[in-house]
């Protein structure tokens, strides 16, 4: 084909001269749990959770069973900087250099225009933080989790390592020994948060530890959204990106959890997002990934309480180098629960994607419904794709429905609408954005827009 | 370093005698002894989601010049007809060999495996244990070739179509304790065509280990469908490993019913090598009681346009476990090829458990692939449409059931067979209280 345009930069992959305030160097001991967590001020408690936590993940061995994460060189990473005193509530104090970054990234510009608050963490800190006033006003509490460990000290520690334990896998417990930053909502009984929170993610040193660990808790009839986004410079070493997600969504309450991943193609994206469903309860997580170079997560919701629902509407695409090993749980243990499943992959120029998926009925899941689709498209005959999901039934009176495709792009769609004048280009542009439509719909319309970018983007150059 | 001794060692010289009272050729001793030696180092196949380790799969034969003969009756299980093409075989002893005159004539073999490694050793030499299933895959293909002590060998030659369908019956003698090693290797040469029905029952009631093999080697062009019904009793621990090995436009039709009323583990592969082949893998499988059946079902596409189909529909009564891994792999270079499966499980007890698992591993872009799986009771609307005009509520069950079922039932070439499947699923269903 003639004129086939270079496949553009990652655009984020920027890198800004910002002197930390404080760094624990590479490496990982017990003295620098002890450092970051009284640096932090943190009750004996939370030392006590972390040095417990770091013991088993010293005995854990690496999970072999996916992505190949044996090229991760621990001892080269650092898992604790610190670029700025304290987070802000006003994006003017913001650190001048610190503040250049979002505001290319368009995260001050984002909360204007739509959110009800947004945040921004950078490497082991929360640097902003800014909660409408309205919203406030209603209770809400939107902050960064080292601070509601100071100030919401009953709420935080009920629930904190409840829905992930620090024995859940390796790097949940990494997570639970080093973590720094994250988000922390609660949104009181009744109360409906309408327009989403938001938080945004960067990293931006080479062989830096992000270790953020967020706790949502939605209480009894209320709602909330709540969206983040992930960028990172591209180095030549590699970082490591290890969070948990902790969600508790109460009786009748609802959670949306929005995640655009775009880390650079040289960030491992290794997380832990799990979500408990009371009854009545809804959890919808919404999960692109298009950065990264190896991410291994499968969020998941379980469905504790009669009536509860889960779904999880992922979409994943990997190009070169790319291995995008992503999927869901829905465990079913309470009666008449139902979840939801779709994910759609895209792998491209050499990349993998890889579906791993586990739905549980329960012995006391009686009158429960499930339902399972995946497609893929393989873009060239360099790329690849496995889809293995686990469905584990333990009572009769349940369905599960599950469907999976795997192909090229349509030969008679392009054909129809090459027929019609359309380029190649055009036309299997078209085709992939028809095919992760049903992702962009549920997304607030300026990620839709930004998601259509990125995924134009990546589509440059594809066919020839 | 510590020096691990290997327990099998000790088998050498039984292995030695059994060989030579067999008048094995040297080379098929040879290939036991070097078994022998792999046995303790290889690791058990994965059968993801069951947990097999502790069963009692590795438990050596007895290895004597002859098992005692079998005490019950064989009518139970055969019924003479001296036209059919048949085998039986009670324990370790080929008791039954009819073959037609015409079928011999053209050159068409059907036997004992000792006999054929006496007579056609080049032929078993060639396919045994080396194109289909390979004997260093996992601790029990080793374990196998090391221990074989009966079989059958079935050979087609070239262009020959054969309308009768052949039939082996395997009658595993439980009442003494000996391990049950059964190989059956099936070779269609070229543009050959022909069916082939088996059947498993246990007689007696000890406790013992089964470890059968089954390879069907698919040469250009041939036709093979293949029908099973296992009915290996509750005290047998079976591992079960079926394996068609298809070249170029070859086909396979499978159609097994897993109706064993013990711990089964069974690994069903078909492996697409050849362009154009195709294999159409149809199983049925009641678990009851509290029994664990664990089905691995694999089609690998290696071939250009090689076609890929897997049906599985299992009924779970009581306290059993039913697990259907169904498994489509298409490989570099599979360019055009095609995968499909359906694994579709009826839940009939709140204590049963059941797992359908169906995995995709695509490495070609230009293919299709899709499966599809469910768990479920039986439909309300179909109970709700046969109640409703008059037929009773365990009755209108057997039927959808039955129905459930029917895609395996209806492929089996011999009417006697079909009838035996359908008895079988009625018993089966029939003692769902414990």
């Amino acid at each position: 084909m003639a004129d086939v345009p270079e496949k553009q930069e990652y655009q984020y992959g920027f890198h800004d001269e910002v002197e930390s305030v404080y760094t624990t160097g590479k490496g990982l001991n017990e003295d620098i749990i002890r450092d970051i967590s009284g640096r932090k001020e943190e009750p004996q408690w939370m030392l006590d959770y972390r040095l417990k936590a770091y013991d088993h993940y010293l005995k854990r061995p690496m999970p072999q069973w996916g992505a190949n994460l044996n090229d991760i060189d621990f001892d080269a990473i650092t898992y604790y900087r610190k670029s700025s005193e304290r987070a802000e509530r006003s994006w003017e104090d913001v650190p001048e250099k610190i503040k250049e970054t979002f505001e290319r990234l368009g995260v001050p510009q984002a909360e204007r225009q739509y959110l009800a608050g947004s945040g921004a963490q950078y490497e082991s800190e929360v640097v902003y933080h800014n909660m409408k006033e309205e919203y406030e006003k209603l209770g809400i509490v939107f902050t960064d989790t080292d601070t509601a460990l100071k100030e919401y000290p009953e709420i935080f520690k009920e629930h904190f390592g409840t829905v992930v334990p620090p024995t859940d896998n390796k790097l949940a417990a990494l997570n639970s020994s080093v973590w720094s930053g994250g988000t922390f909502i609660y949104v009181p009984k009744g109360v409906k948060c309408e327009v989403p929170l938001q938080m945004y993610f960067r990293i931006n040193d080479e062989g830096m530890g992000q270790f953020e660990r967020t706790l949502i808790v939605v209480d009894e009839g209320a709602s909330v959204h709540y969206v983040e986004g992930c960028t990172a410079p591209t180095f030549s070493a590699s970082s490591l990106h290890a969070a948990i997600v902790e969600i508790v969504v109460k009786k009748d309450a609802y959670c949306r959890y929005t995640t655009i991943q775009n880390w650079s193609d040289n960030v491992y994206n290794l997380v832990t997002k799990r979500a408990h469903a009371e009854a009545g309860a809804t959890m919808e997580w919404i999960d692109g990934n298009l950065g990264s170079k190896i991410t291994m997560k499968y969020p998941s919701v379980h469905l504790n309480g009669p009536g509860a629902r889960g779904t999880m509407l992922s979409i994943a695409m990997a190009g070169e180098g790319q291995n995008q090993d992503t999927g869901a749980k829905m465990i079913h243990n309470a009666p008449n629960t139902s979840s939801s499943i779709v994910s759609k992959s895209i792998a491209k120029d050499g990349g993998e994607v890889n579906y791993r998926g586990q739905v549980t009925f329960g012995k006391n899941s009686g009158g429960s419904i499930s339902h399972i689709e995946c497609d893929t498209i393989i873009m060239d005959d360099k790329s690849k794709s496995d889809t293995i999901p686990f469905n584990e039934i333990h009572n009769s009176n349940v369905s599960l429905e599950h469907e999976a495709k795997v192909s090229k792009i349509s030969e008679e769609q392009l054909y129809y609408l090459m027929s019609r004048g359309l380029s190649e280009e055009t036309a299997t542009e078209m085709i992939v954005m028809g095919f992760v439509e049903p992702f962009t719909k549920e997304l607030p319309m300026e990620y839709a827009v930004e998601l259509n970018r990125l995924i134009s983007f990546e589509m440059e150059g594809s066919v020839g | 370093m510590e020096v691990k001794t290997n327990q099998f060692g000790v088998y050498t010289q039984a292995l030695q005698n059994f060989s030579s009272r067999k008048q094995e050729p040297e080379w098929m001793l040879q290939l036991r002894l070097d078994a022998l030696e792999k046995i303790e180092a290889l690791e058990l196949p994965v059968i993801e989601r069951v947990k097999y380790n502790r069963w009692p799969l590795v438990v050596a034969p007895q290895l004597k010049a002859e098992q005692p003969a079998l005490a019950a009756p064989i009518a139970k299980w055969v019924k003479d007809d001296p036209e059919a093409v048949r085998v039986v075989q009670t324990g370790n002893q080929t008791v039954v060999e009819q073959l037609p005159e015409h079928l011999k004539e053209k050159g068409v073999i059907f036997t004992d495996i000792f006999t054929a490694l006496q007579t056609v050793p080049e032929l078993v030499q060639e396919a045994y244990m080396q194109q289909a299933v390979k004997v260093d895959e996992n601790k029990m293909t080793a374990f196998h070739t090391a221990f074989m002590t009966s079989g059958l060998f079935l050979y087609v030659p070239k262009n020959v179509v054969v309308s009768e369908p052949f039939e082996a019956i395997f009658i595993q003698n439980s009442e003494v304790t000996d391990s049950f090693m059964k190989h059956v290797l099936v070779l269609a040469e070229t543009h050959s065509q022909f069916s082939y029905v088996e059947k498993y029952v246990t007689a007696g009631n000890e406790k013992n280990a089964a470890n059968i093999i089954v390879e069907v080697i698919a040469k250009p062009g041939s036709k093979v469908k293949f029908s099973a019904v296992d009915q290996l009793g509750v005290q047998t621990t079976t591992y079960f490993n079926r394996r068609g090995h298809l070249e170029k436009d070859a086909t396979i039709d499978w159609a097994i019913g897993v109706m064993n009323e013990g711990n089964v583990i069974a690994d069903f592969d078909s492996d697409l090598v050849g362009d154009g082949s195709h294999s159409e893998f149809k199983a049925v499988s009641i678990s009851t009681g509290s029994q664990i059946q664990g089905i691995d079902t694999r089609v690998t596409n290696y071939g250009r346009h090689s076609v890929g189909h897997i049906l599985q529909h299992g009924v779970i009564l009581d306290r059993a476990t039913l697990t259907f891994n169904g498994i489509g792999h298409i490989l570099k270079g599979g360019v055009g090829a095609d995968a499909q499966q359906e694994s579709r499980i009826l839940m009939l007890s709140d204590k049963a458990r059941g797992d359908a698992n169906p995995i995709l591993l695509i490495d070609e872009n230009d293919v299709t692939a899709g499966h599809a799986a469910s768990v479920g009771r039986v439909d309300p609307e179909q109970m709700y449409y046969l109640m409703s005009r008059g037929i009773s509520k365990e009755e209108a069950e057997r039927l959808v059931i039955r129905g459930f079922l029917g895609a395996v039932i209806s492929a089996i070439p011999i009417k006697a067979s079909r009838q035996e499947l359908i008895d079988t699923i009625e018993r089966k269903l029939s003692h769902d209280s414990e």
